[in-house]
C-alpha cells in the first residue's frame, strides 16, 4: 500500500536518498535499518511530509504524498525525543490531534482516555509529561499518533532512549500493539537487534540506497552484500567460489567437529569466552586470519581452552556468497 | 551538611548586613513617605497625606504619565524585536560575533549611549529634518537596550524548547497557524512576558538617556532629578516608594515566570 | 544551498534588530568618534575641522585627574563589593537548594528598582540632618555631625550600594558550580578552613570573580547619577564631565573625546575579561565543571 518509487533527496552536495525504490505491504511491521547517515531517517521524513523529495513520488494506495502538507496526510509520527506538549496534560496530548480535526472537545476527552487504556496508561490523563518516566511518555506518543487512527504509523528509533531492560519489554509491546491496532508500522532503527525481533521485513541501507530487503531470517542467512551480512551479525569471511567474492560463514554454522563437513580450516584457540547461553571461540587458522565459532551453551561442549588445537568446518549449504567490496571493519 | 566552621558564621553574618544595607534606603522612603513632618529627623505621626498631595501635583502626574508611555512603547517595540532575534540567534544562525554584539546595549555605560544619540537626533532630526526632541526620541533610546534584554531572557528559554513538538503538531493535523498558537507560542510566552517585564521596569527606571534626549518633555525620572537637586518637596517620597514598589512586584512576577521554566 | 524561504526568514528574525542597532547605537557611536576629531564652534555645536586639539586637552592634568580619580573610585567600589559580595554569595550558595532562588532574589530585587531613586534615599541617610547622623547623635556617640555626603566616601558607597548585586549574582553561580564535593575536598587536603579557601576555591571561582568586577566597575566608571547626587561639586568622576561638556559647556567635540576614554576603558576590561574566559576554558579540567 506504500509505494516508494525512486525517491532521491539531497542536501547540499550530499545525497541523502538516492534513488530508492520499495513498497511496503498492508499491516506489515517494517523496518529501516541502517548505520547512522544512511538515510533511513530521511526517508521517513519524506513519508511523513518533513521534507520534499527532490526526485520521485511517493505513493500511499496509489495517489501521490509528495507536495501534500504533513497535517493533510493519513500517518502519524512518533518522534524519536516523543515530542510531547510540555505545557498540556497527558490527556490533552492525546487529543490534541482529535481537536485539530475538528471533534467535539467531549468526545476528544472519551477517545484520549480509551487510547491510553490501549496502551496501559488508564487514569494517567491528569499528569504531566513532566511527571512521566521515559516509558511512560513513549506510551504517551504512541497513544496520541494512534488515536487518529492513520493508515500508516512512523516511529523514529523508538527504543532508543530507553534502558536496555525497558527495550526488551517495549519491543513485545510494540509488536502486540501492531497486531492489535491492526495497521502498518514502519519503524526506523540503527540497532539490529531491535530490527530483527519486531518486524516481518526490513530494508537495510547504507549511504542512501537499500542493500537489501526481506523478512531478519533471510537477510541474516542470505545476506546480499558484505555490508549486510556484517551488519546483521557477526560474519566469518572467506574466500569466495569466484575471483571478487566472499562467502560468509555465520558463527553458529562453523562447526568444531569439522572433520566431516565440506570445507574445513585448522588452527589454534586464542580465547574461548562464555556468554551464558553459548560459548564463542575466537581461533587463528593458520593461513593467518580469525574467525569465531560460536556454539550453544547446552549442547555437547568439547573442552577446547586457549592453545589447543582445533578442526572447524562449514557446508556450502550453510553459506552465503557476496562480492568483496572494499573493507569496512569485517569479522 | 557539613558546615564550614567559623567562616559559616561570618558568611551568614555578613549576609543579614547585606540585606540589611541593601533594604534600608528603600525602608526609609517608604517609612519617610508616610511620615507627617516630612522630614528624617522627626517623626511627626502616621499620615497619608503626601500621597493625597501626590495625586493633587499635576506636574508629577503628567511626568508620571510620560513615563508610561515610554515604557508602554519601548516594551512593545521591544518585545516583538527582541523576540524576533532570539529566534533568529538561536535558531537559524550561529555566530559568535552576533552573539557577543546583542551583548553590548546591555554593558555600555548608559551616558556613552545617551550623548551618542544625542549628537545622533541632533543631527538628523534637528538640524536636517527640523523635528524636535520629544518622548518618541527616549522611546527608540530605550528600545536599544530593550530589544537586548528581551532577546537574552527569550533565547534561555527557546534552549529548552524541543522543536520536535512543532513537527509533531504538523503531524497530527495542526496547520502552521494552529501549531503557532497552540504549541509554540504557549511554550515561549513565559519567557516573552518576563522579557516584557524586565524592558519595562529598566524603561520606567531609567534617567541618564531619558535627561539627554527628552528634549523639553519630562519623565518621572528626570522629574524626581530635579527635585532632588532643587528642592526636595515630601510628596516626592511618596512617588518614589510608589514606582519602589511598582518595580519590586513587576520583577518578583517575572522571577515566578522565569522559575516556571525550571519545572519543564 | 539556501532556499528563498530560509533567507526571507533570517532576514525577518534578525533583520529588525540589526537595523535598529545599527542606526541607533552603532551610527551613533561613531558618530561620537568622529566628533572627538574636530572642533566646537563659537555657538555650540561641531565645526567639520580635522584637529587633534581634543587629544591634546583631554591629557591636561586638569581631566587627567578626573580621568584617575574616577578610576580610583570605580576600583574602591569595585573591591568593597567584592568583599562584601563574596561572603553574600557564599552564604546562598551553601544554604539547601529550596531556599538558594528566595535568597537571591532577596538580593538582587533592589537592584531593579531606580538607581536615581535609591541614590536620593541615600542622600537622605547621610547628610548631616540625615537618618545616621541623628541617630549616632540621639545615642551620644557622636557631638558633631560625621560628614557622610557629597564626598569620595559617599559616592563609593553609592556605587557599591548600585552595583552590589550584579557582582553576588556571577559569584553565586561560580560558587554553587563548584558543589559541596569540591568545597569539602578542599578543606579534606587543606590544613585550616582559610587556607582551602584560598588555595583551591577562590581560584576555581575565579571567573565569576572577574564577571562581577567587570559589572560593577565599568557601569561604575562610566557612572553620572551617583557622583551628581552624592558628590557634590567638588567630587568630579567622567560622566559629570561628558554631561558638562555636552548640556552646560556645548564643548560636544571635546564631551565625545572624553567619553572615548570610558569606551577605550571599557573595551580593555572587556578584553581582559574575554582573555581571562578562554584562559579558564583551556584550564578547565573535564570532570570538574
Amino acid at each position: 500500500m506504500i509505494e516508494i518509487d525512486r525517491i532521491t533527496k539531497r542536501f547540499g552536495a550530499v545525497t541523502a536518498v538516492d534513488d530508492v525504490s520499495l513498497t511496503i505491504a498492508e499491516n506489515e511491521f517494517f523496518a529501516l535499518l541502517g548505520p547512522s547517515g544512511c538515510g533511513k531517517t530521511t526517508l521517513l521524513r519524506m513519508l511523513a511530509g518533513f521534507e520534499s523529495p527532490d526526485e520521485g513520488r511517493l505513493l500511499l494506495d496509489g495517489s501521490d504524498l509528495v507536495g501534500v502538507k504533513p497535517y493533510r496526510r493519513p500517518l502519524n509520527m512518533m518522534f524519536q525525543s516523543y515530542a510531547l506538549f510540555p505545557h498540556m496534560t497527558v490527556e490533552q496530548n492525546v487529543a490534541y490531534g482529535l481537536r485539530m480535526e475538528g471533534v467535539a472537545k467531549a468526545a476528544a476527552r472519551e477517545r484520549a482516555a480509551e487510547a491510553l487504556e490501549q496502551v496501559q496508561l488508564g487514569g494517567m490523563g491528569a499528569r504531566r509529561p513532566a511527571q512521566l518516566s521515559g516509558g511512560q511518555r513513549q506510551r504517551v506518543a504512541l497513544a496520541r499518533a494512534l488515536v487518529k487512527k492513520p493508515r500508516v504509523l512512523l516511529l523514529d528509533e523508538p527504543l532508543s532512549a530507553l534502558d536496555r531492560q525497558i527495550r526488551g519489554e517495549m519491543q513485545i509491546e510494540l509488536k502486540r500493539l501492531q497486531h492489535q491496532v491492526g495497521i502498518t508500522f514502519v519503524v526506523v532503527t540503527h540497532d539490529q537487534e531491535e530490527a530483527m525481533s519486531m518486524a516481518d521485513r526490513v530494508a537495510v541501507m547504507r549511504a542512501g540506497r537499500v542493500e537489501q530487503i526481506g523478512p531478519p531470517d533471510e537477510l541474516y542467512e542470505r545476506p546480499a552484500t558484505r555490508f549486510v551480512a556484517s551488519f546483521l551479525g557477526d560474519a566469518n569471511l572467506f574466500p569466495g567460489p569466484r575471483p571478487g567474492t566472499l562467502t560468509v560463514v555465520r558463527p553458529e554454522m562453523l562447526h568444531l567437529d569439522g572433520a566431516g563437513r565440506e570445507h574445513r580450516h585448522e588452527g589454534r584457540v586464542l580465547e574461548v569466552v562464555f556468554l551464558g547461553t553459548a560459548r564463542k571461540y575466537v581461533v587463528e587458522l593458520d593461513d593467518g586470519a580469525t574467525v569465531q565459532a560460536r556454539v550453544g551453551a547446552h549442547g555437547p561442549a568439547p573442552r577446547l581452552t586457549a592453545g589447543d588445537r582445533v578442526t572447524l568446518g562449514w557446508d556450502a549449504a550453510d553459506a552465503a556468497v557476496v562480492d568483496a567490496e572494499e573493507a569496512t571493519a569485517g569479522v | 551538611m557539613r558546615s564550614d566552621g567559623g567562616r559559616h558564621w561570618a558568611s551568614g553574618a555578613v549576609f543579614l548586613a547585606t540585606v540589611a544595607f541593601l533594604y534600608l534606603p528603600i525602608a526609609v522612603l517608604i517609612g519617610l513617605s508616610f511620615n507627617a513632618s516630612g522630614l528624617p529627623t522627626s517623626w511627626g505621626g502616621f499620615t497619608t497625606g503626601w500621597y493625597d498631595r501626590l495625586f493633587a501635583n499635576d506636574e508629577i502626574l503628567s511626568a508620571f504619565r510620560n513615563t508610561l508611555i515610554v515604557a508602554v512603547c519601548a516594551t512593545a517595540i521591544s518585545v516583538v524585536i527582541g523576540t524576533l532575534l532570539a529566534f533568529g540567534l538561536e535558531r537559524t544562525v550561529r555566530s559568535r560575533v552576533l552573539d557577543a554584539g546583542s551583548f553590548v546595549p546591555m554593558v555600555i555605560p548608559d551616558i556613552v549611549l545617551a550623548i551618542a544619540l544625542l549628537s545622533f537626533y541632533n543631527l538628523v532630526f534637528t538640524q536636517w529634518m527640523g523635528v524636535r526632541l520629544g518622548l518618541w526620541s527616549v522611546i527608540l533610546g530605550h528600545a536599544v537596550f530593550g530589544i537586548a534584554f528581551v532577546s537574552a531572557i527569550v533565547r534561555t528559554r527557546l534552549r529548552h524548547f524541543d522543536d520536535s513538538t512543532v513537527e509533531a503538531s504538523l503531524d497530527l493535523g495542526a496547520t502552521e497557524l494552529q501549531t503557532f498558537r497552540h504549541v509554540t507560542l504557549p511554550q515561549i510566552a513565559p519567557g516573552v512576558i518576563a522579557g516584557a517585564l524586565v524592558a519595562f521596569t529598566l524603561s520606567l527606571d531609567e534617567f541618564v538617556i531619558a535627561f539627554f534626549t527628552a528634549g523639553t518633555e519630562v519623565t518621572f525620572p528626570i522629574q524626581v532629578y530635579s527635585m532632588v537637586r532643587f528642592g526636595v518637596t515630601p510628596e516626592i517620597n511618596a512617588a518614589a516608594t510608589i514606582v519602589v514598589g511598582f518595580s519590586l512586584v513587576l520583577m518578583l512576577v517575572a522571577v515566578r515566570l522565569r522559575g516556571q521554566e525550571d519545572t519543564a | 544551498m539556501r532556499s528563498a524561504r530560509q533567507i526571507a526568514r533570517r532576514g525577518l528574525q534578525l533583520g529588525p534588530a540589526l537595523t535598529w542597532w545599527t542606526v541607533l547605537l552603532v551610527v551613533p557611536v561613531g558618530l561620537i568618534l568622529a566628533y572627538s576629531l574636530f572642533r566646537r564652534g563659537t555657538y555650540g555645536g561641531v565645526v567639520y575641522e580635522f584637529t587633534l586639539e581634543n587629544f591634546e586637552r583631554v591629557v591636561d592634568p586638569i581631566y587627567l585627574k578626573v580621568l584617575w580619580f574616577s578610576v580610583r573610585v570605580a576600583l574602591e567600589a569595585t573591591v568593597v563589593a567584592l568583599l562584601v559580595g563574596y561572603p553574600t554569595a557564599w552564604f546562598i550558595a551553601t544554604r539547601p537548594k529550596r531556599w538558594r532562588t528566595f535568597l537571591l532574589v532577596l538580593v538582587v530585587l533592589p537592584f531593579w528598582t531606580s538607581l536615581l531613586i535609591r541614590t536620593y534615599a541615600w542622600m537622605v541617610l547621610l547628610n548631616d540632618e540625615g537618618l545616621i547622623n541623628n541617630t549616632l547623635e540621639s545615642l551620644g556617640l557622636i557631638g558633631s555631625p560625621l560628614s557622610l555626603l557629597y564626598n569620595e566616601f559617599a559616592i563609593v558607597l553609592g556605587l557599591v550600594y548600585g552595583y552590589l548585586p550584579l557582582m553576588v549574582l556571577p559569584l553565586y553561580a561560580a560558587i554553587e558550580r563548584l558543589g559541596p564535593d569540591l568545597r569539602e575536598a578542599a578543606q579534606d587536603l587543606g590544613a585550616s578552613g582559610w587556607r582551602a579557601f584560598l588555595t583551591v576555591t577562590l581560584p576555581l571561582t575565579r571567573s565569576g570573580v572577574w564577571a562581577g568586577c567587570l559589572f560593577v566597575f565599568v557601569p561604575s566608571l562610566g557612572n553620572f547619577i551617583v557622583p551628581d547626587l552624592l558628590g557634590g561639586g567638588r567630587s568630579q568622576m567622567i560622566g559629570n564631565l561628558i554631561q558638562v561638556q555636552f548640556l552646560k559647556a556645548r564643548d560636544w567635540p571635546f564631551g565625545a573625546t572624553v567619553a572615548l576614554a570610558v569606551i577605550a576603558l571599557m573595551t580593555v576590561v572587556l578584553l581582559i575579561q574575554a582573555w581571562m574566559n578562554a584562559r579558564d576554558r583551556r584550564e578547565e579540567v573535564p570532570g570538574a565543571v
